[in-house]
């Protein structure tokens, strides 16, 4: 699997932060693109995660995987992010803006807008959703993780993952369903 | 990673395997079938999503230097956290000022408004209004003179001359008719350093619409345009900067945004009023949303008889009709086009079209028509619909 395809790789500890920078940046990109949907900038959150990658390395004993705890840390890192654009949007700024700002992602300008509105959707019913429904959902629908990796990541029971996903489906479905309500005059 | 093979939505069957199906994977599958319209609606939004963008070999170098450097502790965070918060102090503190009540002013749009730049008042019409008027005039003839202005604020200074000025001129009542004749706004005048509110919001509209229309630069629209919004969020000028914003996001192609904005305010103020409903009108309809198109093609038409906004609402109010499966209503639309604007911009393609629902209306009839038939008849509807919607879009 390409999400993970470093675990296997990964040295055993003691890392260091260029190592884990060269194998692990490529991952936490994608995590926080994910995550954070068109609301977050990719490159920033990736600095952020590695200066504090930086600063706590060395207290890093190894107990979990050196994954997983990248994933916690960008995953803090997208949430704060994410509260920040929240107050943003309080503040007056508005979501087109950023959503214009997204770079040209399709073979035509019809598909990029099709792309950029799907994204946009998406992303605003994933905010009505609990955080840890959030992230499974993502994992597994967009990231399209199995779930033992899933699992391996948020050091969870597969099981309890499967009700996660369960529960995730159903609030999502919810959130579309209220989209669309919404959308009608 | 896993392919999962077991259809099932049931979280307690196989549940330490895979008792999911992905819905981006099912709802372009065969198996598709089998879903809600909402699953299936949430299978293609999920399947649309565009992939991420790899960080870049410049990026990665770049953010590799930053993180080399030890930040724990360091003076630039405390300084940046103290930035933050004196960022957001400052921010409130503008915001307030922002919405302190202005100098009363006419609300008419850009033509009372150019109308700001008068010559000095020679009467004594001490209204609210005409004091309105004068105040650029006024503010020029202050910063003329020298020791005159006092330490207040510009926009203070401003009234309170205003005011001495007519309360001493009282021979003649002033008429705006003696002020010369507007101007055009030159896109290079650099904004006064006491600029009066009003003459800021036409100078910044001005400047985007001179880029929109005269240099074709929709991005630089835009960029004035948020500058506009920025600074006037409540401005005069408001609904013009919202309708030259409508326009720029045309020319960048950002047609859910352009219909987003017409959905969300009202334009039926503004000369262009109709002219934006026809347009909001044919993005829904290109949407596929023809109801709601249809309200809008109906009211254009009810109240604009002559002209390309009322032959656009009349021709896209027969395709709507048409998908919407109402063919003696489509036709009856068509043959008003017809009637009204013979040699009419759609007058070819308004033939046409009548031809094919007459054809199809005989079909049905007389015979019994194929299932499809109808469907072919709109589809053509429909594509004609998008079609003009493009071309009305494009050709702005």
């Amino acid at each position: 699997m390409a999400a993970v395809h470093s675990l296997a790789d990964a040295p055993p500890t003691p890392y260091t932060v260029p190592e884990v920078y060269r194998l692990h940046a490529d991952d936490v990109a994608r995590w926080a693109a994910r995550l954070g949907g068109p609301r977050v900038d990719v490159e920033d959150v990736v600095q952020d995660v590695f200066v504090t990658v930086t600063e706590l390395l060395p207290e890093f004993r190894g107990e979990a995987k050196i994954t997983t705890w990248l994933f916690r840390i960008t995953q803090n890192k997208v949430r704060q992010r994410l509260r920040r654009a929240r107050l943003l949007r309080l503040l007056g700024q508005h979501e087109q803006e950023t959503l214009a700002d997204l770079p040209a992602l399709g073979p035509s300008p019809l598909c990029d807008l099709e792309r950029k509105e799907a994204h946009k959707i998406v992303y605003k019913i994933l905010d009505g959703m609990g955080d840890k429904y959030r992230t499974a959902f993502i994992l597994f629908e967009i990231e399209k993780l199995s779930g033992d990796e899933i699992a391996q990541l948020l050091e969870q029971k597969v099981a309890t993952i499967w009700v996660w996903l369960h529960r995730a489906r159903t609030q999502f479905l919810d959130g579309l369903k209220r989209h669309n309500a919404s959308e009608r005059p | 990673m896993k392919t999962p093979t077991v259809p099932s939505t049931d979280p307690k069957a196989n549940s330490l395997t895979e008792p999911f199906l992905r819905l981006a994977d099912v709802a372009t599958h065969a198996r598709s079938a089998g879903l809600s319209p909402l699953e299936r609606q949430a299978g293609e939004l999920l399947a649309k999503l565009p992939p991420v963008v790899p960080l870049s070999p410049e990026a990665r170098s770049k953010i590799g230097a930053a993180t080399k450097k030890p930040t724990r502790f360091s003076i630039q965070r405390v300084l940046g956290g103290a930035g933050l918060v004196t960022a957001t102090v400052a921010f409130f503190v503008w915001s307030f000022r922002a919405k302190e009540p202005s100098v009363p002013l006419r609300s008419e749009p850009a033509a009372s408004v150019e109308r700001v730049a008068v010559s000095p008042p020679q009467g004594s019409m001490a209204t609210q209004e005409t004091a309105g008027l004068a105040i650029q005039a006024d503010t020029e003839t202050a910063s003329q003179e020298p020791g005159t202005q006092t330490a207040q604020s510009p926009k203070k200074a401003a009234v309170a001359n205003v005011r001495k000025t007519l309360e001493k001129k009282t021979d003649k009542p002033l008429s705006v008719s003696d002020a010369p004749a507007p101007a055009a706004v030159p896109a290079d005048i650099e904004p006064a350093p006491e600029e009066h509110p009003l003459s800021a919001e036409t100078r910044l509209l001005g400047l985007a619409l001179q880029a929109l229309r005269t240099e074709n630069q929709a991005q630089t629209a835009l960029a004035h345009l948020d500058e506009y919004a920025a600074r006037f969020p409540d401005g005069t000028l408001r609904e013009e900067a919202l309708a030259a914003r409508v326009d720029a996001l045309l020319g960048l192609d950002r047609r859910a945004e352009a219909l987003g904005l017409l959905e969300k305010h009202s334009f039926d103020r503004l000369p262009r009023g109709g002219e934006l409903r026809v347009l909001r009108a044919e993005l829904r309809a290109a949407k596929g949303r023809c109801g709601d198109a249809l309200r809008d093609f109906s009211g254009v038409t009810e109240t604009h008889t002559q002209g390309d906004v009322a032959e656009r609402a009349l021709y896209g109010q027969a395709l709507c009709q048409a998908q919407v499966g109402d063919t003696q209503g489509a036709m009856s639309s068509l043959q008003h086009h017809l009637a009204r604007f013979p040699s009419g911009r759609f007058a070819a393609q308004a033939q046409t079209a009548l031809q094919k629902l007459g054809a199809f209306d005989k079909a049905t009839a007389t015979t019994t028509a194929p299932a499809n038939g109808n469907a072919n008849a709109n589809a053509n509807a429909n594509a004609n619909a998008n079609a003009n919607a493009n071309a009305n879009a494009n050709g702005r």
